[in-house]
């Protein structure tokens, strides 16, 4: 059970880094908000 | 105004989870917010729409204002909460005011409000975009040039729509498409003006 959690956690993790990898290059990914970029995806 | 950061939480969730680095957790709460946040306003937005029996009208001034603000961005409300709240306000209005107006719009009417349209946004986005947030700062110069380009792009697109829409078609059928592009197209025009951002800032002291 524990095993799974993790894979369902870590799954949704990569989901989530790459949908923030994505999101770098528009200039606004909002209607109009548009939240704080990390620094660690700012170049 | 009261706030529930459930990006926050639930990226501190996952943190302890996965044992994750202060910076994994940052990149999870952005993700979060992202999709939180405009998942909720998306869906508002439609139920607003729905409620106005106009959702599809709606959807259409969305999706044109979003597509076109990725490329030229545009004003910021500080907080998600005032983002959503305008953006049902703004979207669905205009999407309503589009379903009344389009009977009353002849075909000489419709290219003058299309021709006016695209110069007036057209000249905007080639003078002001693209706009960066402080939240999101624009990398490179290149990269600026880029989005202004597509900015551009993206208008010239959205009027050869209409343009065929008004050729190709009869005009009762699609009046309500047009109007409702240009209403998507004028609304994120205007946010990347000052007055848009001042609009913006008004909504902002108000709440």
């Amino acid at each position: 059970m524990k095993k799974l959690s993790y894979f369902i956690f870590s799954s949704l993790f990569s989901v989530l880094v790459l949908l923030a990898a994505f999101s770098v290059r528009p200039a606004c990914n909002f209607i109009s908000y548009q939240p704080e970029l990390p620094k660690s995806l700012r170049k | 105004m009261y706030k529930v950061d459930l990006p926050r939480s639930a990226a501190g969730f996952l943190k302890d989870r996965l044992d994750l680095s202060k910076e994994e957790e940052e990149v999870a709460a952005y993700s979060l917010e992202m999709i939180i946040y405009g998942g909720a306003g998306f869906l508002l937005v439609c139920v607003a729409g729905w409620l106005l029996k106009c959702l599809a009208v709606t959807l259409i001034v969305l999706i044109v204002g979003m597509l076109l603000r990725s490329f030229s961005g545009g004003a910021h409300s500080s907080s998600p909460y005032i983002c959503i709240l305008v953006s049902i306000m703004v979207v669905s209005i205009f999407g309503k005011l589009a379903v009344i107006a389009a009977p009353y719009f002849s075909y000489p009417a419709l290219v003058l409000v299309v021709t006016c349209g695209f110069i007036v946004s057209l000249a905007a986005v080639w003078r002001l975009a693209p706009v960066e947030s402080p939240k999101k700062p624009i990398s490179s110069e290149k990269h600026r040039r880029h989005l202004r380009l597509l900015s551009m792009f993206f208008v010239f697109l959205a009027v050869a729509v209409q343009a065929s829409l008004l050729l190709l078609n009869p005009l009762t059928q699609v009046a309500v498409i047009i109007l409702a592009i240009e209403a998507g197209l004028l609304w994120q025009t205007f946010s990347i003006t000052q007055a848009g951002h001042r609009f913006i800032a008004t909504v902002d002291s108000i709440f």
